[in-house]
């Protein structure tokens, strides 16, 4: 047999764009429909912003109503730490959704967020072992994380009674409950370890999750 | 029919004869095709440059990125996807294309936008998001994995030299 050479290679690889281009282009009808429902998600999502938007402006106007003396008795904040914790929202959006085994919706391949979209580039599931729940805590090391990129942190399948605490390096950054969507994460890069814990008891099926997203041109 | 719909109608083929190659499997192509022209209709306002260079980076960064957690694990074929025409080396063929099929996405990658897109390295590194020395080792280790001569590949090396 003889030894190939390179223009073999280049003969079989414009073999196989010949029979890649007798291939009928894959129906756009799919493309359209998602396209159909991303518009549609856009739109549920603006609702949504605009909704929450207007719940804490109503909570801030109550909460400023219902002041009618100074407290004196409130606790300082605590200082001596500075950029303790991580700016977390739960004001992101999916752009394009990933396979339902993969997250779905809830951990999309394109996520919105600040006018802004961020692909997925990396990230980590953490399957926990129900009943006796070991397995609870998944962890991410920030290190080599490049400036500007976002997390999402969460869990599929959760059950009603979940609780997650999100911590870095210096404490809790997060808290949610069952109902609560995956948080989104804005941490500088090389801040240590990003760590999900399921506190709550573990459902059969849980996967912890942590997604690394960088922003697209 | 939209500026958007015009460029899948004109490029998408030419996309999906590249998500072939680099995939080797027709549905997991039309899946790749598929991601990348939502990815490419999601960002179309904001692309101020070629819609096409856009969607090659996306194809090229969605198959050897993401691509691996998604399709979980390479898929070693022992059946091979289609058949080579009968010639006088078919053994050679088999090979070749079994190979091919068996070495790891950036390698594959490599080779496909070296020897079938005809890129330049610099080119392939800027697609691929690493260095032209990267694109080479990869590049060498692949031509190794292929039982290709490098010898050959030095000699077809220097050819293109002096050609430019």
């Amino acid at each position: 047999m003889t030894t190939p050479t390179l223009n073999d290679l280049r003969h079989e690889l414009r073999t196989q764009a010949a029979q890649a281009e007798a291939w009928p282009l894959p129906s756009l009808t799919a493309l359209h429909a998602r396209r159909t429902a991303i518009r549609r998600r856009r739109l549920l999502a603006s609702a949504a912003l605009c909704g929450a938007v207007a719940g804490v402006v109503a909570t801030i106007l109550v909460v400023v109503s219902g002041v009618t003396a100074p407290r004196t008795s409130t606790a300082p904040p605590p200082a001596g730490r500075p950029g303790r914790t991580l700016p977390t929202t739960q004001q992101w959006r999916p752009v394009t959704c990933a396979r339902p085994d993969a997250g779905g919706c809830a951990v999309p391949q394109v996520l919105g967020y600040g006018g802004r979209r961020f692909a997925s580039v990396q990230g980590g599931r953490q399957p926990l072992l129900a009943p006796n729940g070991i397995n609870r805590r998944l962890q991410l090391s920030l290190r080599g994380s490049a400036a500007g990129h976002v997390f999402l942190v969460g869990a599929l399948h959760r059950g009603s009674r979940s609780h997650l605490l999100v911590r870095d390096r210096h404490g809790v950054v997060g808290r949610m409950g069952a109902g609560d969507p995956f948080l989104l994460l804005e941490p500088p890069p090389a801040t240590g370890d990003l760590a999900v814990l399921e506190t709550g008891p573990a459902d059969p099926g849980e996967v912890l999750v942590i997604e690394e997203y960088a922003p697209l041109p | 029919m939209d500026e958007f719909e015009e460029f899948v109608a004109a490029r998408a083929p030419r996309l999906l004869v590249t998500a072939g190659l680099l995939t080797q499997d027709r549905q997991l192509a039309e899946d790749l095709l598929q991601t990348v022209l939502v990815k490419v209709w999601a960002a179309w306002d904001d692309i101020h440059t070629s819609p096409e260079a856009y969607a090659r980076r996306a194809l090229v960064h969605t198959y050897t990125s993401w691509w691996r957690r998604r399709w979980n694990g390479e898929r070693p074929t022992e059946t091979l996807p289609e058949h080579p025409a009968s010639g006088p080396d078919n053994e050679a063929v088999l090979d070749l294309r079994f190979a091919l099929a068996r070495l790891p996405r950036r390698q594959r990658t490599v080779l496909v936008l070296r020897y079938f897109e005809d890129l330049p390295e610099r080119e392939v590194a800027a697609l691929m998001g690493c260095s032209v020395g990267t694109v080479k080792s990869q590049a060498s280790k692949a031509l190794a994995k292929l039982g290709v001569d490098p010898a050959l590949s030095r000699h077809d090396h220097a050819s293109e030299e002096m050609a430019r």
